[in-house]
């Protein structure tokens, strides 16, 4: 009986060694399964190589605030305010790399903001909405855009076409907002390459994440996928997104030039349009960082779950889910003088991303109907 | 160092289960016997040991062949030791020791060889 248990328990114990070894049973502590590290890396490798892929994405964020006003003078009674914002930016965007450096790709980006607020001096709520959208596609030589936003000066609803060695025109022509200033921006094909470079270059050994946890195999589209929880590095990416920034701004003062025929006629104002671009990035720059800052502190550390496919390496899916309360943030940061009761306060963030179609050629075709960017330049002017 | 733990265990765990097994086997009987049983018990965990021992130096031998191979892939930086290599640019990775370096990149790097990588091209950055 002895000898029949001991060798059910060997059977056993071989049975688990090759369910590990094999990876069919990969518990997160089986020692046969590959570190998070060597995944992810594959991951990137795989994911740089892969001719076309798809993704949709969807941001929400929620936060609301409840309070209460003491007015100054003490026989008025404490009102009652609120404020509340509820945001969402759904994207897609779907690549076709059939020629090596020359992708064609499509990019759709669709916004919405819904602001309600009642301060203490004001009876009546305010409410603000706005809604843009932006579509961007790069088809073979050309570029079209089809922009709906509040104050940009593009014509609505209208396809643009740019041809792809004259895309410094738009920035020209979204900067000066058509009026001619002498500025010119030149940025070829090679131009474009060498951005895309020195974006990829900043990522490079980036340590803008650390692997925190790992989950249990998920299956996702029906296939088994790695399931990686990851902590992002505030300072790490702060440092990323303003080193990034700048090396933007290096790049495009080195495509700008001031056209000599005109420098001298409109010397204030091209000087002014030269540095434009650099002020719109070291602005937006500080609004980043500010953002990151606040977002790392209300939702007291980012942490994001991903997706890996098992067999084939592909990043599947990215999600980052997070609700906390802001009462004591909002006590923390509120003025020494402020007078208003913090009652209720709460954010939640949902950022959900899935990546598909992998090597599954995208049709990418360019509008049926689009006017030139250089007629719209000539009708403004 | 992981090895040692997972041999150790696996010692560990067989002795637990023969002593669990064979306790009566030592009660009772001569004192021969068990002597004779206590040898026995004793002739197989040393066999287990010096099997573990083999594992170790095996793993060494591994170890010094991934050296070899990595040495140049895994080098010292103010922040730890650091992957890289020109012909993989995309990936670097910081890793606190240096056994940390060579383990990710021999495995990683074996990984590579493998038949599914061959059409990939690995030098290009995007």
């Amino acid at each position: 009986m002895k000898k029949i248990l001991l060798i059910i328990l060997i059977f056993l114990g071989i049975l688990i060694f090759l369910l590990l070894y094999t990876n069919l049973w990969s518990p997160s502590w089986n020692p046969f399964r590959p570190a998070p590290q060597i995944v992810l890396a594959k991951m990137a490798l795989k994911m740089k190589n892969t001719k076309a892929f798809y993704i949709e994405g969807l941001i929400q964020t929620k936060e609301n605030k409840k309070g209460r006003y003491h007015p100054w003078r003490k026989e008025e009674e404490p009102e009652e305010t609120f404020s509340k914002t509820d945001s969402e930016l759904k994207f897609n965007f779907g690549i076709d790399r059939k020629a090596k450096g020359d992708p064609d790709f499509s990019l759709g980006l669709e916004g919405k903001t819904h602001k309600e607020n009642k301060y203490g001096w004001r009876k009546e709520p305010r409410i603000f909405d706005s809604s843009n959208s932006v579509k961007f596609k790069k088809v073979k030589d050309n570029f079209y855009l089809l922009a709906d936003v509040s104050g940009e000066p593009l014509p609505e609803n209208q396809w643009i076409r740019i041809e792809q060695d004259r895309l410094g025109e738009l920035l020209v022509f979204l900067i000066t907002e058509g009026r001619d200033v002498g500025l010119e921006i030149q940025i070829p094909k090679e131009k474009q390459e060498e951005l895309i470079e020195i974006i990829i270059k900043k990522f490079i050994g980036a340590k803008f994440y650390k692997i925190e946890k790992e989950l249990p195999d998920e299956r996702i589209n029906g296939k088994m996928a790695y399931h990686y929880l990851i902590s992002l590095d505030k300072r790490e990416i702060k440092k990323l997104s303003s080193d990034i920034l700048s090396e933007v701004a290096e790049w495009l003062v080195e495509c700008m030039s001031f056209s000599p025929q005109t420098s001298t006629e409109f010397y204030f104002p091209s000087e002014e349009y030269f540095l434009a671009p650099s002020f719109y990035l070291i602005e937006l720059n500080l609004a980043l960082q500010q953002g990151i800052e606040d977002l790392f502190e209300k939702l007291q550390g980012v942490d994001v779950e991903i997706w890996i496919g098992k067999k084939d390496n592909y990043l599947y899916r990215i999600r980052l889910k997070k609700e906390r309360d802001l009462v004591d943030y909002y006590e923390k940061n509120q003025h020494s003088l402020a007078r208003e009761d913090i009652l209720e306060a709460d954010i939640s963030v949902l950022a959900d991303v899935h990546f598909s179609k992998f090597n599954e050629l995208p049709e990418i075709t360019p509008p049926s109907e689009y006017i030139n960017l250089g007629e719209i330049i000539q009708w403004r002017q | 160092m992981e090895a040692i733990k997972y041999i150790g265990l696996v010692i560990l765990v067989f002795i637990c289960i023969v002593l669990f097994l064979g306790k009566e086997k030592l009660f009772g009987v001569s004192k021969e016997t068990r002597k004779k049983r206590v040898l026995q018990f004793l002739i197989v965990v040393l066999c287990l040991v010096l099997g573990g021992l083999l594992i170790l130096a095996w793993n060494y031998w591994n170890y010094q062949r991934n050296l070899s191979l990595c040495q140049d892939k895994c080098f010292s930086t103010s922040e730890g030791w650091k992957f890289s290599d020109p012909d993989i640019p995309l990936i670097e990775m910081t890793f606190p020791t240096q056994e940390k370096c060579i383990e990710f990149c021999s495995s990683f790097l074996r990984d590579l060889q493998k038949e599914e990588w061959k059409s990939i091209d690995l030098k290009s950055l995007y």
